[in-house]
């Protein structure tokens, strides 16, 4: 590589690639968080970016219409949230197939944006721009070298983000509601004996799941990018499937798969910058191919939730 | 509840009519498997209708154009076979895979990778005669779909990644990895544009009498193959036994991993194939938007088409005629193509709701059919 040697060992290069990782992980963390909460009641949603993608242009829609970001982040966690109970519908009342439903979910979503986004944005090559929430920094704790950008000089939302997400992480670790979460993805008949309703703990964790991917394609959209394209998530939402299993189903371990998954994705953005003998493109790749990788190496030790995929009959039904 | 089946020569009473349990359940099973199927497009198509007239249009005006323009127009015909043969191509590969259980999602990488083997083959002999390059070209593609999907399988058997996950993450390393295919080592240096050289001899012929590429032939051959294998070989029947209880198969098998191997290798030496039927038939160039979401609709075919070949093949011309229709629609009516790219996953989403529902009806005439049963053996049991 003839990247400028200078260039790459500099302080200021990792601050600003740490600070672009913090951006991008929050998103994909957020996303992968919700997964996690449906995935430990046994519903998988492969829908996951088609959700990210509806969830996110609605968001964009009423940033864009009403010029504030932070009403696209409602509009983008509540769309989430009602496309999921939709998801749950089919899965968990109908006990429709969870793979199939969830991929068409995700090819509905890609088409569904794009039809959406031509006729009312024109869906052409330069989308109109919302507004973008602005930047919260920190004075002093900034101005710490390396972490200082990355940590204290953070959009808005970005704080709001790991805010939700640390009560979340909290609340799951002292709740009861984690147990009997973990009871119907682990043993429905015991928790459906124990009087807990299968189907009601599904169906509310698969709403919360969706929700938390709404907030995350609105993260993305709304407060990252400001700008609508068709499948501008670009995978992102089955990326968030992956570091579920990276994080064998514990928030601690996806928080530091999204944060590796971030700053890959921010190294990737720079280098493609950079004059380098290697072409640009392996770049875009090497996020994906590190993602497989560390799933690769994390799937053999892990043990996904006894009854994920596997529908729930009562005898009595 | 008394098992039927095992009831042997117990006492009967001739006053009381049997139960009739051998039509129902079959009969039924079987004719609502058509209704669901047509239920679900029957309902979808009214989504859509909801949708066209939001945008402002007639929706019996657009379903009118978009039916004589697919299927009563000689062009609309050539249009939807010649789009129908990737999708029923990649649709079986990815239907023996399906139907196993093992699922390949990624077809889209896979036929991406057999276009750029291809183009790779092809390239430096495309002035020989096309004998040679074309089944050079194919056997290419196919090889380098199946070495795609290969990676995929491998990390599924050998590091027990699920095959969704595998497969899918391989379709975004494809996509740059062509993007910089065409923009260097492959480039065409005539041109400014980031795009191939043309196939050569490679290009394939029409069928004779037609305007039609001989690549729509792989389909038709394909299929009958297809159907024959999976219903009456040996590799056919541990297909399905994998997809009904995998464990059963491993019981057997002194490598467990061996059949989704195969299948995943199979489904990318399909997509491949397709690719260079693409290429060849349609492209004659390689760029980057060579794959155009044939991999991702393929999925729909497949699930559509039931996971078996001869329906696989009725929903790749399905989907192909709404897609060249749509085409239309969008010409003459400006209504996007995207519109009906979203109905057809609801229709899925329909399909599987339908075969769910369909289930819990089945196993409650099962049951109710069971009690008669027995009611009928051992009145003084139920009274």
């Amino acid at each position: 590589m003839i990247i400028a040697q200078t260039d790459i060992i500099s302080i200021a290069f990792w601050a600003t690639v740490l600070a672009a990782g913090v951006r991008l992980a929050v998103s994909v963390g957020m996303a992968a968080l919700g997964e996690m909460i449906n995935e430990r009641a046994g519903i998988l949603n492969l829908g996951l970016e088609g959700v990210m993608l509806i969830a996110g242009f609605a968001g964009f829609a009423a940033s864009f219409e009403t010029g504030s970001p932070w009403l696209g982040l409602l509009v983008g966690l509540i769309v989430g949230g009602l496309v999921g109970a939709l998801f749950a519908w089919l899965v968990v009342v109908l006990r429709s197939d969870q793979v199939v439903t969830g991929l068409a979910l995700t090819l509905f979503g890609i088409a569904f944006t794009a039809f959406l986004n031509r006729e009312i944005y024109g869906g052409g090559s330069t989308p109109p721009r919302a507004p973008k929430p602005g930047i919260w920094e920190i004075p002093i704790l900034k101005d710490i070298p390396l972490l200082g950008e990355g940590l204290f000089s953070q959009s808005q939302v970005a704080y709001l983000a790991i805010l939700v997400t640390v009560l979340l992480v909290v609340f799951l670790r002292r709740s009861y509601w984690t147990i009997v979460l973990d009871a119907v993805g682990e043993e429905p008949r015991a928790a459906d004996a124990a009087g807990h309703s299968v189907v009601a703990v599904r169906f509310i964790a698969t709403v919360v799941g969706s929700a938390l991917a709404g907030l995350a394609g609105a993260l993305l959209i709304v407060g990252q990018l400001g700008f609508f394209n068709t499948g501008i998530t670009a995978g992102r939402g089955f990326i968030a499937v992956a570091l579920v299993i990276f994080g064998r189903w514990r928030p601690g371990g996806i928080a530091l798969g999204a944060l590796l998954f971030g700053a890959l994705d921010a190294l990737q953005f720079r280098f493609q910058t950079l004059e380098t003998a290697v072409p640009f493109e392996f770049f875009i790749a090497l996020p994906f191919v590190v993602t497989l990788i560390a799933v690769a190496f994390g799937s053999k030790r892990a043990r996904e939730p006894s009854a994920l995929t596997i529908p729930f009959f009562r005898e009595t039904e | 509840m008394t098992n039927p089946v095992a009831v042997g020569n117990a006492p009967t009473d001739p006053q009381v009519p049997p139960p009739d349990f051998t039509s129902t359940l079959l009969q039924r099973g079987l004719q609502s498997g058509v209704l669901v199927l047509l239920g679900s497009v029957a309902a979808a198509f009214l989504v859509g209708a909801i949708l066209i007239v939001w945008v402002g249009e007639n929706p019996l005006n657009v379903y009118r154009v978009i039916i004589t323009e697919s299927l009563f127009e000689a062009s609309g015909w050539r249009d939807t076979l010649i789009q129908a043969t990737p999708l029923g191509i990649i649709g079986l590969g990815l239907a023996y895979g399906f139907r196993a259980g093992v699922w390949n999602i990624g077809a889209e990488g896979q036929l991406i990778m057999g276009a750029v083997a291809a183009i790779a083959v092809v390239g430096p002999i495309r002035d020989l005669p096309g004998i040679i390059v074309i089944p050079a070209g194919l056997l290419a593609a196919m090889v380098g779909g199946a070495l795609w999907g290969a990676i995929a399988a491998y990390l599924h058997v050998k590091f027990a990644v699920n095959a969704v996950i595998a497969t899918l993450l391989m379709v975004f390393i494809a996509e740059p990895l062509l993007n910089w295919a065409v923009r260097v080592p492959l480039k065409d240096p005539a041109t400014f544009l980031p795009q191939s050289r043309t196939v050569g001899n490679g290009a394939l012929p029409d069928i004779f009498g037609s305007n039609i590429h001989a690549g729509v032939l792989f389909l038709f051959i394909l299929v009958p193959i297809a159907a024959w294998v999976m219903n009456y070989s040996r590799f056919g029947y541990l297909v399905r036994a994998h997809g009904a209880n995998r464990h059963a198969v491993y019981a057997n098998e002194s490598r467990p991993g061996r059949l989704p191997f195969i299948l995943l290798a199979l489904g990318g030496a399909l997509a491949g194939a397709a690719g260079f039927i693409q290429l060849a038939g349609v492209q004659t160039r390689l760029g980057s938007g060579a794959a155009a979401g044939f991999g991702f609709t393929a999925i729909i075919v497949a699930i559509l088409g039931r996971n078996r070949p001869v329906g696989v093949f009725l929903a790749a011309i399905g989907l192909s005629a709404m897609l060249v229709g749509a085409e239309a629609a969008q010409r003459s009516l400006g209504l996007p193509v995207a519109l009906t790219q979203s109905i057809q996953p609801i229709i899925v989403m329909f399909v599987v709701a339908g075969e769910a529902i369909e289930q819990r009806l089945l196993r409650r005439e099962a049951e109710r059919i069971a009690d008669a049963t027995a009611a009928h053996l051992h009145p003084e049991a139920h009274p």
